[in-house]
């Protein structure tokens, strides 16, 4: 087989060179992860936590039916958000794929320029929105839809989900729409000159092909919002709770780092089990090897 | 050579600009700099000018979070050392100050010598110090109260609801009224509401009773605030009409120019002290002394009481106020024959975050 570049000597297989990636995964991936694991065998207090090895906030966690509650709701909020998400963002993404020209870039810049401004500036925006006095409530009320304001714009789960589809948008629109970029136009030709409609050519030929974007899409977003903090916060009101907000109140009202971290461990535990087994049958291993087998 | 010369320059201006970017030069290298943890609203800018100047150095105001936060803070590695001064609540940052036993405190003891103004301090307060043994560790700087802050023009001040901690729960005000996101005050006021004259010690039965007392009006919360722009947002928009509040949100509404004021609940105000101390091992203990030595001045206290309405425990700043002024700013509390409830770190706080869960949750 020719060399690719005459002149250069190969130099064997150069394994200190993933050295700085490698350093990199330990110290800034695995080790916070491990201390996590340690901290949640702690024993926490007022006075602090100390190094003891026990299973005291696990126990805790089993015992009081809140925390199972709360993992419940927090996985059906974060499934739910992931499938609005992609009915929203697939097709955005398929028509950022199919303009052309410049035009193609103003529409782009325009989807990503909200995602320049701050997580909590972009969830704060609904308040003057969707609250009582409103800019919706406003609307309808001078276009004479309603006497009154309407209250269940905010400060409920549907306000929520509105927030975290918002902010996590973009997250599953761009790989779907590089996923849609990279299929070849002919494929599409020679679906409708073989007599395929519009719905079989999506269903065999795009759906099929843009699946690792729709796969690596929903896997992020489904991540980002099992760990929400901020938006049910300021948009549920008073049933504005997730995992993320308990783990919060662990660390920032109680001190209870133990407690804050055996949750923490444990949704990682469930997420990590959800995705192994849904991944058997959705074909996840594509999103993480490529597409190559 | 030309290129040379250009290089020699362009060097040469790299690096002063690199020095005076990295703060090293001269003027810097004397400024004088107090590392400080407080909350932003007890230094606003009138009352840090004067402080700065008293002790002739620049403070730099960490963001405070909470106690727990300020305990996790002196707790970390390094965090005794890493700042000056630190102010907290008392109630709460007491125990993880002292910790079980003498010499194991994280903050040192003060120099009273150092601090003439502590002379000063109300004999109200005076129970407010801490102490272990013949060490003084804190002593509280600044006080207040939490009740409902409510709008006047939406909400009758004559309503006899005003006066309680049931103006947030009584369903003639369903949908406009906020609570506050936060286990310890909104579990404590709504224990007092039910009666618990010691909500910190209360058993699980009392706090069980106080969980679904909230659940069942859970409705006529509009929403849970958390933070302090958020709290004076709901009010200035008129989501709601009435919200668990704090006294610069008072003044940060009056200054917007409505019509709003606190009640004094007669269940039981919610009082607190917040308290300085120096970190065990600070490196400008003289400095640190001076800043509280100057938070306890005259000039400084009436200042901060003129900026945030924060009354400060010099009890010579509540005499300078006329009776009307101390009326409007709280500092006869103490006259209105309600019972003042001082924070305190629940014995169960664990139990308390679950139950706030559960009444989110539900």
């Amino acid at each position: 087989m020719p060399r690719p570049f005459p002149g250069v000597r190969p130099i064997g297989k150069p394994f200190w060179l993933m050295l700085p990636g490698v350093a990199w995964l330990l110290v800034f991936g695995l080790a916070p992860v491990a201390f996590m694991v340690a901290v949640s065998f702690w024993r926490s207090s007022i006075f602090g936590t100390t190094p003891d090895f026990v299973f005291d906030s696990y126990a805790r966690i089993i015992e009081e039916p809140l925390y199972l509650d709360l993992i419940v709701k927090t996985l059906r909020m974060a499934a739910l958000t992931t499938l609005l998400s992609l009915l929203v963002s697939y097709p955005l993404a398929w028509f950022l794929a199919t303009r052309r020209g410049a035009w193609k870039a103003v529409w782009l810049v325009a989807v990503f320029v909200p995602f320049w401004i701050s997580y909590v500036v972009r969830t704060f925006v609904w308040l003057p929105i969707l609250g009582r006095n409103g800019l919706i409530n406003q609307s309808l009320m001078a276009l004479g839809i309603t006497d009154a304001p309407v209250e269940w714009l905010l400060y409920n789960e549907g306000a929520v989900y509105v927030g975290l589809v918002y902010v996590y948008t973009l997250f599953m629109t761009l790989p779907i729409y590089l996923a849609l970029g990279r299929i070849d136009p002919k494929l599409l030709e020679a679906a409708a000159d073989l007599g395929a409609r519009p719905w079989q050519t999506f269903r065999h030929v795009v759906l099929p092909l843009s699946w690792p974007g729709v796969l690596s899409g929903c896997i992020m977003v489904f991540l980002l919002a099992v760990s929400a903090y901020v938006t049910p916060r300021l948009l549920g009101g008073t049933s504005g709770i997730m995992l993320g907000n308990m783990i919060a109140s662990q660390f920032l009202s109680n001190n209870n780092w133990a407690m804050g971290a055996a949750l923490s461990v444990t949704l990682v535990g469930i997420v990590g089990a959800l995705l192994l087994v849904t991944g058997r049958w959705i074909g996840i291993a594509e999103v993480f090897t490529g597409g190559k087998k | 050579m030309t290129t040379h010369a250009f290089g020699r320059r362009a060097a040469l201006g790299l690096a002063g600009g690199a020095a005076l970017a990295a703060g090293i030069g001269p003027a810097s290298a004397q400024e004088r700099r107090l590392v400080a943890v407080m909350p932003g609203p007890f230094l606003p800018n009138g009352a840090r000018a004067i402080l700065e100047r008293q002790i002739n150095a620049r403070i730099e105001n960490l963001p405070y979070v909470s106690p727990t936060d300020t305990a996790a803070k002196l707790m970390a590695p390094g965090g005794t050392s890493r700042y000056d001064l630190m102010y907290s609540t008392t109630g709460f940052i007491q125990a993880p100050v002292l910790r079980e036993r003498a010499g194991q405190e994280l903050a040192r003891p003060l120099d009273l010598s150092k601090i003439p103004n502590a002379a000063k301090i109300s004999p109200l307060f005076q129970s407010e110090i801490t102490k272990r043994g013949d060490n003084t560790f804190m002593l509280p700087v600044v006080w207040g109260y939490d009740s409902v802050v409510y709008d006047r023009d939406r909400i009758p001040e004559n309503d006899p609801l005003t006066q309680s901690w049931g103006l947030l729960f009584d369903d003639k005000y369903a949908g406009r009224v906020a609570l506050r996101d936060d286990p310890y005050q909104s579990i404590c006021l709504t224990a007092l509401h039910l009666g618990i004259r010691s909500p910190e010690t209360m058993s699980q039965a009392d706090l069980n009773r106080v969980t679904q007392f909230l659940i069942s009006k859970k409705r006529n919360f509009r929403t849970i605030w958390g933070s302090f722009a958020e709290a004076v947002n709901l009010m200035s928009s008129r989501e709601v009409d009435a919200i668990f509040g704090w006294i610069p949100m008072r003044a940060a509404l009056q200054a917007q120019g409505r019509n709003v004021t606190n009640n004094w609940p007669r269940e039981g105000l919610l009082v607190f002290t917040h308290s300085a101390f120096i970190p065990r091992e600070s490196r400008n203990v003289e400095l640190a002394h001076a800043a509280i030595n100057g938070a306890l001045s005259d000039e400084f206290g009436k200042q901060l009481g003129e900026e945030t309405q924060y009354p400060v425990t010099n009890a010579n700043v509540a005499a300078s106020f006329s009776a009307e002024d101390q009326a409007r700013l709280g500092y006869d509390v103490e006259k209105r024959g309600i019972p003042l409830h001082r924070y305190a770190f629940p014995a169960a706080m664990d139990r308390w975050i679950e139950a706030w869960g559960r009444f989110k949750a539900a």
